[in-house]
């Protein structure tokens, strides 16, 4: 600021100013002042008037660059301490200036930061959009955003806001760019977790509605086992039921088997004899008679000779007498030798004198199982020898057959729906109906054994002929 | 001479009268008594001591076995014939066993039951001659000639003993046991082990094939 003496004063407030305190100054020196008055006293007087102008100003100015000074430094508070880091970015994105807060930010002194790329602290999982907002600002776009995960030296990561500002001058030609960045960490984080609630929320949802899908599942789950359950006890009850009625077809066949037997062998058989012998005393009285006519009748008596035999077997098959007449030992060994005499098998047959105490019906099951066994053995097994023991054991009768013949899978057999089962069923029917059981092992070189057990039921009443 | 008083048990009356009839036809033999149950024969028997008993196997109230015992002990003198529609052996065993001296088929007895009275009459031992002819009776088989080294193999093999056992038993070697074994075969069209044991059994030349134990 030059003061101006000859030129029009641009202030005149300030020479009145200066004037009027010419007039407070010591009187000595002071001069009433005439204005028409062309004197050294005037010059004097102007010139005491310019050094008075001359301080004014002077004032003036140290308040103005106080008042500057008290600015700048509010400024550089405002700058350093605001809440976001600002970062002044050239063209290559080098860092031209910087606040304070943003040096804490990055916790790098600032000093080391002017020059430095700010790319340089993106990390390296960051989301890639800080090459793009950097050439957006630069190609002058409106207030461009990005948030990036920065790297604080020293390793730990965060998240941060860029913001754009306007380009602004710093040196001749040199632009600078603008940039606020925040830490939103704390942001994202709650961002994270309002996220992570509604994820929660949502799965919540979804899972109640899954318990309510699964509850229905779970009704119709347990009213499907609910029916399982009632047609599986159905088919156990009708199973039961097959079982006794299949027994009871088991035993009324027996029956009827006995009975038949018993009939063919009473009513049939005795009358056939009975022709026979009537033919016979007609031919001894046939003396008188045609030889053509007693030729006729020895004829006719073999064809009832041939009848009874076949009666009598047949019967025998149906229930053998021998059963009954002489008991289980006598029908066995019968029945072994007639098996030897067939197949070629040789028989071993060991047992106990008691065993014809074993009642009646029971008898019947050990010799059908006997029968059933062997017959098996004679059709498949291919043996060469089988041998039957029957002991008493505690309170039971155990017979056991085995032969050294070829085995055979007794699961698949058993389970063989469309396959002959080998009797086997029928064999352990017969042996469950009284109480007993059946058990079957078969293995490759071994042959097979079958194993039946029942209780020792012993007839009450002594045995009609007792071997004494 | 002195006729042979007869006991005709049989509780069918057809066959009954039928026997009946047969039996007077005979100058020699007298039936003195008819019974219809087993109770009624043992009764009978005791009181009138016939010499042969004709016995039923099948009746009421007490079977003809039970009878038989039951009279032998009694009259331990009286002979028991007995008859039966079983051909089994364990009947024919079972009613010797029990002191009957014969055993008779119902359907071919007509034939020979004469015979078989003055049989058991005299204490012989009478059996029915279908059961004596299928006792004896032999398969085609067993008319084809062999040696008596291979009969000898064949009756080792039925009897279950394998080809090392008969070469040590002949002392032979194996290779021949193996050579006899084959030559049997091809000379009764049999080919295999059951079947040879069957031959002999049937042709008699190894007796019972079922080894019996009872304790």
């Amino acid at each position: 600021m030059r003061a101006k003496s000859k030129k029009p004063n641009p202030n005149p407030g300030l020479r009145e100013c200066a004037e009027s305190r010419i007039g407070s100054r010591p009187a000595g020196k002071r001069t009433h002042l005439d204005p028409k008055l062309p004197t050294p006293d005037r010059l004097i007087h102007e010139l005491q008037v310019h050094q008075i102008e001359l301080e004014l100003q002077n004032t003036e100015l140290r308040e103005v660059r106080d008042r500057m000074e008290r600015l700048l430094q509010k400024f550089t508070e405002l700058y350093d301490f605001a809440p976001v880091g600002y970062f002044s970015l050239d063209e290559q994105g080098r860092i031209r200036e910087v606040n304070l807060t943003g040096s804490v930010l990055l916790n790098v002194e600032r000093s080391r930061l002017i020059g430095t790329r700010l790319a340089r602290f993106i990390a390296p999982l960051s989301p890639p959009v800080f090459p793009i907002f950097l050439d957006r600002l630069i190609s002058g776009a409106e207030k461009p955003t990005c948030e990036v995960i920065l790297l604080k030296a020293g390793g730990r990561p965060f998240w941060a806001n860029c913001h754009g500002a306007m380009a602004v001058e710093l040196e001749e030609s040199h632009k600078v760019y603008r940039v606020a960045v925040s830490d939103i960490t704390a942001f994202k984080a709650a961002e994270d977790a309002r996220r992570r609630l509604e994820f929660v929320t949502r799965t919540n949802r979804e899972l109640k509605e899954e318990i309510v899908r699964r509850r229905a599942v779970e009704a119709s789950l347990k009213a499907s086992e609910r029916n399982t359950t009632k047609l599986l006890r159905d088919s156990r009850r009708m199973q039961d039921m097959l079982r006794h009625l299949s027994r009871g077809v088991l035993q009324a066949q027996e029956e009827e088997r006995k009975r038949i037997s018993r009939e063919l062998h009473d009513q049939i058989t005795q009358t056939l004899v009975g022709i026979h012998v009537q033919l016979e005393s007609l031919s001894r009285e046939a003396s008188t008679l045609p030889p053509k006519l007693r030729q006729r009748i020895t004829q006719t008596q073999r064809l009832v000779e041939a009848s009874v035999n076949i009666v009598r077997e047949f019967a025998r098959e149906l229930r053998p007498s021998v059963l009954d007449d002489l008991g289980l030992i006598a029908s066995l060994r019968s029945f072994l030798k007639e098996f030897t005499e067939r197949s070629g098998i040789r028989v071993r047959f060991s047992t106990f004198a008691g065993l014809d105490q074993l009642k009646s019906d029971r008898r019947i099951v050990l010799y059908r199982v006997a029968q059933s066994a062997l017959t098996n053995v004679f059709e498949h097994a291919k043996a060469s020898q089988v041998s039957i023991d029957i002991q008493q054991e505690g309170e039971d009768i155990r017979m056991r057959i085995t032969d050294d013949g070829q085995a055979f899978n007794v699961h698949q057999v058993l389970t063989d729906r469309h396959g002959k089962r080998l009797g086997i069923l029928g064999m352990r029917e017969r042996l469950e109906m009284v109480g007993g059981s059946l058990a079957i092992t078969s293995h490759p070189g071994e042959g097979t054994t079958v194993l039946a057990k029942l209780p020792f039921h012993r007839i009450t009443r002594p045995h009609a002929h007792p071997t004494s | 001479m002195k006729p042979i008083t007869v006991l005709l048990a049989e509780d069918h009356t057809v066959v009954r009268e039928g026997l009946r009839a047969l039996l007077e036809a005979e100058g020699d033999i007298r039936v003195v008594g008819e019974a219809s149950t087993g109770r009624q024969a043992v009764v009978l028997a005791q009181k009138l001591t016939p010499n042969v008993v004709v016995m039923d196997i099948a009746m009421p109230l007490l079977n003809g076995l039970e009878a038989t015992r039951q009279i032998r002990k009694i009259l331990p003198d009286s002979k028991v014939l007995i008859l039966s529609a079983h051909s089994e052996e364990v009947y024919i065993e079972q009613v010797l066993a029990m002191g009957a001296m014969g055993y008779l088929l119902k359907q071919t007895s007509a034939h020979v039951l004469s015979d078989a009275v003055r049989d058991v009459n005299q204490g012989k031992t009478f059996l029915c001659p279908t059961i004596q002819n299928r006792r004896r009776s032999a398969p085609v088989s067993a008319r084809i000639p062999l040696s008596s080294r291979e009969l000898e193999v064949l009756q080792l093999i039925a009897e279950g003993h394998a080809n090392k056992q008969v070469a040590a038993e002949l002392v032979i070697s194996v290779k021949t046991v193996e050579k006899h074994r084959q030559r049997l075969m091809e000379k009764l069209n049999i080919h295999d082990t059951a079947g040879l044991t069957r031959h002999a059994i049937a042709s008699g030349i190894i007796e019972s094939s079922i080894h019996l134990t009872i304790t």
